[in-house]
């Protein structure tokens, strides 16, 4: 059995500040550029969906 | 640069003069949470005159029910209240064969007192168009009541926003 991992408070201290510094970023952005990211993150899934939908084409 | 989807929908209920609030995933967007959702959850005051500018709005892009109902029967309070009573209605879903990916969600029923979260409402200039969402201590006091486990992620979310921008908590 797999010890669980102990908590490494210089490790999460470093995820937390990682974590401070993205959302400073995304609070940077206006709102139309956060718009403008939702929009593409749904053409790329749209993208995604319809490619999970075609079939692997066989090799000749 | 071509309008997106949602700045469509923006412009076509500025045009109208609605009175509305985005909430949901794209009002935690706007507020600065980057987190996917698909479709547009709109609190629009129900009365009457304001429904109806709404869904006009809304079919000039060619959006109509998902349920097998006249887009006008939101607008009759009775016939919402029968829905929300007798089908647990929540939302009245429309969707768009022209805009298909972004399907709207109206609530049912007014989840907090309209005016008073309209006042306090962020004024969103997209720049061609604009929109409206809560506050962000509004929109957390909705995000709180609903519960579901995406709530709960975007109330984390909210809240450390919260923290380093006061001035737009409060």
């Amino acid at each position: 059995m797999t010890q669980p991992e102990r908590p490494n408070p210089r490790r999460e201290a470093a995820w937390r500040e990682h974590e401070r510094r993205q959302r400073r970023a995304w609070l940077a952005l206006s709102f139309r550029e956060r718009l403008l990211w939702l929009e593409q993150a749904k053409r790329f899934r749209q993208l995604a969906l319809c490619a999970r939908k075609r079939p692997v084409q066989a090799p000749d | 640069m071509p309008e997106s989807d949602l700045e469509r929908i923006f412009s076509a209920l500025q045009r109208a003069r609605v009175r509305y609030l985005v909430v949901g995933g794209v009002a935690v967007v706007l507020h600065g949470h980057p987190r996917f959702t698909a479709d547009l959850d709109l609190v629009v005051q129900l009365e009457p005159d304001n429904v109806l500018a709404a869904l006009e709005a809304l079919e000039t892009l060619g959006y109509r029910p998902r349920p097998p109902v006249p887009a006008r029967a939101f607008a009759d309070a009775s016939q919402r209240a029968a829905w929300v009573r007798d089908q647990g209605l929540i939302v009245f879903s429309l969707w768009s064969p022209r805009l298909p990916t972004t399907e709207i969600d109206l609530f049912a029923e007014e989840p907090f007192a309209f005016d008073e979260v309209y006042a306090r409402a962020l004024h969103v200039d997209l720049g061609t168009t604009a929109t409206t969402i809560p506050a962000l201590a509004d929109l957390l006091v909705l995000k709180r009541a609903a519960g579901r486990p995406r709530d709960a992620e975007d109330v984390r979310a909210l809240e450390a926003i919260a923290a380093e921008t006061p001035d737009d908590a409060a």
